[in-house]
């Protein structure tokens, strides 16, 4: 059996010009997880805390065929990756009490395997669910996680990924999803560390009034390396989605940032709203963004604002005659910009984690 | 039920009229090494341009078709005539041009508008100018206005081996090799250093033969403190067969020199439109391009701007209007290589019809062009639910001393703007054509005044029939 391959990952829905190299991201030589039994695998269950109303269990066949019908942000390599791994379903089982219990905190940590976890929130349940990613000490393991969604009519859920690995490690971190009627997911995704990070969402808003808003913060520094690719596919009438991400690079950091709103004939009245913030802090960075809008569909509304760049002269000189050093008002700025992402995580002791970790960051 | 608006599609009577095919020499069909050597002989090439032309055939067949941009599966280069040589010399004298040809241009109002408002013209005809004249004052000022093949077996040949497909080399793309491999036609333009030429130039293309290409190359070199306002229309007659135009425009932006280009495209719908424009801009100039893109049924149009002296500046102001059967793939690139550069692509695209419109565009900067400006701004408008309009934006920023803004926009003909004018007693048609008008007043406003009636009277045709 291959012991690595190469990857194709994190393609656009629509492809430009090769040579700004924005149209995937290729990944030589990923080392193969190696896969275990569910047996095994339920040893990273140890990180694993389920509220009283959810749970946890090896996906049986139906499920896995839902699974596998699931399109993500990485696609077809990252399914073809874990192809040997069980996917655990993750679901609420009390539906008379939607609201009650059903928050699941994942702490995982970089071992080499592969995590692949189903979201399954059934019709006018409510899931909260916040994986909170490290690395283990001394070792320089690949990461992997693959969440994917599926979320009924009026269903709800509030999602949360914070990374935050050490310079060694490549993390691969893929989310996809299908919502149905008045659906929401609410997803704040936090990229704080990582050596090589190739992560992104895809989300298929396929029915009507379906919802997905995403919050994105992310950190470069040295010679870090962010790949991301988010897509919002418009199927369903008067569908809503959101996309706003904010980050700092500095070092020599390497950060592409692919955002795509697609509305897809059939889809009036709906809306999409991208918008990017980056503050530039290193002379040698590299930023690169591609915010798409596709548009097969008269009556919608799509948008996106993009504002990259140093630190706006107007609050440098502010901060500065209140008596910052340069150095510091922009530091003070960077943390703000990512703690105010990070206030948006839903389950408060994952929330005050990552301020902590934000804290002893700077 | 809301009823559904229905967009007639635009009446063509005044470009889509043809001659009868009276060319004086065409090569035979296809693209191969012994065609090449024909056009070549045929324009008594010098040496140099002949390999060169050999060479770019040897890259063209290496490369590969694009695999991001709309279809072009149906254009087959064995059925395109790459050389069609009409059965006239070039004149400086509209009397001396023949009868059709002449009858051709004055339709298009060419020589109407040369007495009115143009410093020189150079009217093209397949793959052959027909027709070069400059004004004698302009001419007086030092201003060389010519065809680029005279220019490059007269004083100018240094000049033209200089420069000539420097900006855009043959391994650019696939057509940028066609076009090094067959090019024939176009103009020399160079404005002495200082000179500003108060009133604009202008070139016209018209592709008459059917199942021919056009590959005209637009060669201009605008002097230290020059200032130049240059004109590019062009247009065809529709048939059942491919066209095809591969055109090469290479602007050369000297110190502290201006130079604006302006086009109004309308090829006919047959057309595939594979042409590559670029300029290079020094210390302190500026770079102005104005782009009305009406025609075509393929098209692959994207302007780049090279800002490689410091405080050099670019602006691009566009729109793109598809309509039934055209997939128009247009917009900007620009990179920023000098410190204090600034640039600003302000687009605009309408989509009708089923017809497919996507804005393309790349900014770069580089890590030595420190404290640089980029904005971009492109908004669409969907006039209804069988079309399509993308918006694919690249953007890489290499240093941290830089200002880049983005803003796209997508949507419909604002109802609340349609009913706030049908009160005030305008006709439904009336009331959306006029927003359609406003919405392209970004680039109305950036040309003479001729040009901008002649582009808004385009929009009220495609407009035409509008209600339902």
């Amino acid at each position: 059996m291959e012991k690595s391959m190469n990857m194709t990952i994190n393609r656009l829905p629509a492809i430009t010009w090769n040579r700004l190299k924005m149209n995937e991201a290729f990944v030589p030589d990923v080392k193969i997880p190696v896969a275990g039994t569910y047996e095994e695998q339920l040893g990273k269950h140890a990180g694993i805390n389920l509220g009283s109303g959810l749970e946890l269990h090896q996906a049986d066949e139906n499920e896995k065929q839902l699974f596998d019908s699931i399109e993500t942000a990485l696609g077809k390599d990252m399914d073809k990756l874990g192809e040997n791994f069980p996917v655990e379903v993750i679901q609420c089982t009390d539906e008379k009490n939607p609201e009650a219990g059903n928050q699941a905190i994942l702490n995982l940590t970089a071992d080499g395997r592969y995590g692949r976890y189903f979201l399954y929130v059934k019709a006018n349940t409510r899931m909260n669910v916040a994986v909170y990613c490290t690395s283990k000490e001394k070792e320089a393991e690949p990461f992997f996680l693959q969440l994917k969604i599926y979320a009924e009519e009026n269903a709800k859920l509030d999602l949360t990924v914070v990374q935050t690995m050490d310079k060694k490690t490549k993390v691969f971190s893929d989310i996809g999803g299908i919502l149905g009627k008045n659906a929401s997911v609410d997803l704040v995704k936090m990229e704080l560390g990582g050596k090589e990070v190739y992560s992104g969402a895809y989300m298929d808003l396929k029915e009507d009034s379906s919802s997905f808003k995403t919050h994105i913060g992310y950190l470069g520094e040295e010679k870090q390396r962010l790949d991301m690719n988010y897509v919002a596919r418009h199927h369903g009438r008067k569908t809503e989605s959101l996309m706003e991400s904010s980050g700092v690079l500095s070092g020599e950091a390497f950060k592409l940032f692919r955002g795509t709103i697609d509305f897809v004939k059939g889809c009036p009245g709906s809306v999409g709203n991208e918008k990017e913030d980056v503050l530039l802090l290193g002379d040698d960075v590299v930023n690169q963004t591609i915010p798409l809008i596709l548009c097969a569909e008269e009556d919608v509304e799509g948008n996106h604002g993009a504002s990259i760049g140093e630190l706006d002269e107007k609050t440098l000189f502010y901060l500065m005659s209140r008596g910052f050093t340069k150095e510091a008002a922009e530091k003070m700025i960077a943390r703000a910009r990512l703690d105010a992402v990070a206030g948006q995580i839903k389950e408060p002791s994952i929330r005050e984690k990552t301020l902590k970790y934000l804290e002893e960051r700077q | 039920m809301k009823e559904k608006t229905y967009v007639e599609d635009i009446d063509r009577s005044m470009y889509d009229f043809r001659n009868e095919e009276k060319d004086a020499y065409k090569v035979k069909e296809g693209l191969t090494p012994a065609i090449v050597e024909q056009i070549s002989k045929e324009k008594n090439d010098p040496a140099w341009m002949q390999l060169f032309r050999l060479q770019s055939l040897q890259i063209y067949n290496s490369m590969e078709i694009p695999n991001w941009g709309p279809p072009i599966d149906e254009l087959n280069m064995d059925q395109i005539v790459t050389y069609v040589r009409p059965n006239t010399k070039m004149s400086a004298k509209w009397s001396e041009v023949p009868d059709d040809i002449k009858d051709t241009f004055e339709r298009l109002g060419i020589p109407q508008a040369e007495r009115k408002s143009l410093a020189g013209v150079g009217a093209q005809y397949d793959s052959e100018l027909v027709y070069h004249n400059v004004k004698a004052e302009v001419a007086a000022q030092g201003v060389v206005y010519t065809d680029l093949e005279s220019a490059m077996h007269g004083e100018y040949a240094d000049m033209i081996r200089t420069h000539f497909m420097k900006l855009v080399k043959p391994n650019d793309h696939k057509f940028a090799a066609l076009h090094g491999a067959v090019w024939s036609g176009g103009s020399f333009v160079y404005v002495p250093p200082g000179v500003s030429v108060e009133i604009p130039l202008q070139s016209y293309f018209r592709l008459n033969a059917p199942g021919a290409g056009q590959f005209e190359h637009t060669l201009i070199i605008v002097d230290e403190g020059a200032d130049l306002h240059f004109i590019e229309g062009c247009s065809a007659p529709k048939y059942n067969v491919a066209n095809l135009h591969a055109g090469c425009v290479e602007l050369f932006v000297g110190k502290n020199a201006r130079l604006r280009y302006s086009t109004i495209e309308n090829w006919s719908k047959n057309m595939y439109n594979l042409n590559t424009k670029r300029a290079i801009v020094e210390e302190g100039g500026v770079m102005e391009w104005v782009s009305g893109s009406f025609g075509s049924h393929t098209s692959y149009l994207y302007p780049m701007t090279i800002l490689k002296g410091k405080d050099s500046r670019m602006e691009f102001t566009g729109i793109t209007f598809a309509g039934k059967g055209q997939n128009l793939d247009t917009g900007a690139k620009v990179v920023h290589t000098g410190e204090n550069t600034s640039s600003y692509i302000n687009t605009r695209s309408i989509s009708k019809d089923g017809g497919i419109s996507t804005f393309r565009s790349s900014v770069t900067i580089g890590k030595n062009a420190k404290h640089s400006k980029a904005a971009v701004s492109c908004q669409s408008l969907m006039l209804d639910d069988i079309s399509r309009s993308d918006t694919i934006p690249a953007m890489d920023i290499r240093t941290k001393d830089a200002d880049v803004g983005h803003e796209a926009k997508i949507g419909k003909i604002s109802d609340d703007a349609v009913f706030y004018l049908m009160s005030r007693g305008i006709s439904e048609e009336d009331a959306r054509a006029m927003i359609v008008s406003g919405f392209a007043d970004n680039v109305s406003k950036e040309l003479p005044l001729e040009y901008a009636v002649e582009m808004n009277n385009l929009i009220r045709l495609e407009m035409k029939g509008s209600i339902g």
